[in-house]
């Protein structure tokens, strides 16, 4: 990668660290909703799960 | 297609589709790295740093491909009122701001070791530099206002403010001297990338739409969810009160 390789490297690192903390976030997200909806009983029109 | 605006349709589709541009964006993404690192040649001017190009402008394209959604939303709960065009355009602000981080920091990391410095205040940069605030200036008033319509509404005003930008950061490089360089793909005449470099780029870019495409479907979906806790606290939080006051003149 020559001489600007840190550069190269940290570039794809920073992409990689980014995408991935928002696909973990949005997915943690998702199982808690998920989790506190489970405690009340399904009402008309909350269907589609 | 109005259909499948209700949000119950939307759910179905959304759980059907996710596995499907999930899979899409990882064959693509193994494609296009394979393209970036592996078959395509390293620039004559720019040696091995070109390779950055490869996440570099497709996350720019997303930023405003992304800011592009929210202004179509923004017009959906506008004119319409549908509740699931409010959702998605909530959905897609911090999709659109960590695509617009990821520009600005490999743009800098790109500009180092090209230009001598990580940062100028020329055109291009600084008006991606203004849509990035604006997303974040979007997050927060969505937090600040607890009712989801009434922020929505405040939402949906600032988003059709900010698209002013949007047509100032594509041609930013044409109407001012600036230190980026001018359109190499989207431009009249056609791309002037040679094809054993372009053909990567638009992998990856297509990798990052399927990318926006499957998050934009999670987040939208987690929205959904969370106005239906949202309204289930509220309705049970009803019913208590109401079988407390039942209660009340009993006990007397």
């Amino acid at each position: 990668m020559g001489k600007h390789a840190g550069f190269i490297a940290a570039a794809y690192a920073v992409t990689g660290v980014a995408v991935s903390a928002l696909i973990l976030y949005i997915i943690a997200d998702y199982r808690r909703l998920r989790r506190a909806l489970s405690k009340f009983p399904p009402r008309d029109g909350d269907s589609g799960e | 297609m109005w259909n499948f605006a209700n949000p119950a349709n939307f759910l179905r589709l959304a759980n059907a589709l996710i596995p499907w541009t999930a899979a899409a964006t990882i064959v693509l993404a193994l494609l296009g790295l394979y393209g970036a690192f592996l078959a395509s040649p390293a620039d004559y001017q720019q040696g091995n740093t070109v390779r950055i190009m490869y996440i570099h402008v497709p996350s720019a394209w997303l930023a405003m491909f992304c800011y592009a959604i929210m202004t179509l939303s923004a017009l959906g709960t506008l004119v319409w009122r549908h509740p699931l065009a409010d959702a998605a355009q909530k959905a897609a602000a911090p999709l659109g701001a960590i695509f617009t981080l990821i520009c600005l920091v490999t743009g800098s990391l790109w500009g180092k070791p090209m230009w001598g410095t990580w940062w100028v205040w020329d055109a291009r940069l600084t008006s991606v530099l203004v849509m990035f605030i604006i997303y974040l200036g979007l997050i927060a008033l969505w937090h600040a206002i607890e009712e989801p319509s009434q922020a929505g509404k405040a939402a949906t005003i600032l988003t059709l403010v900010g698209v002013v930008n949007l047509p100032i950061i594509k041609f930013s490089v044409d109407w001012w001297n600036t230190l980026h360089q001018p359109a190499s793909v989207m431009r009249l005449g056609g791309p002037s990338i040679h094809w054993s470099m372009l053909w990567p780029l638009l992998t990856m870019a297509v990798a990052f739409t399927f990318l926006f495409v499957t998050l934009h479907l999670m987040a939208t979906r987690n929205e959904i969810l969370r106005r239906r806790l949202r309204r289930q606290s509220i309705l049970a939080a009803q019913e208590i009160r109401a079988s407390a006051a039942q209660a009340k003149p009993q006990e007397a």
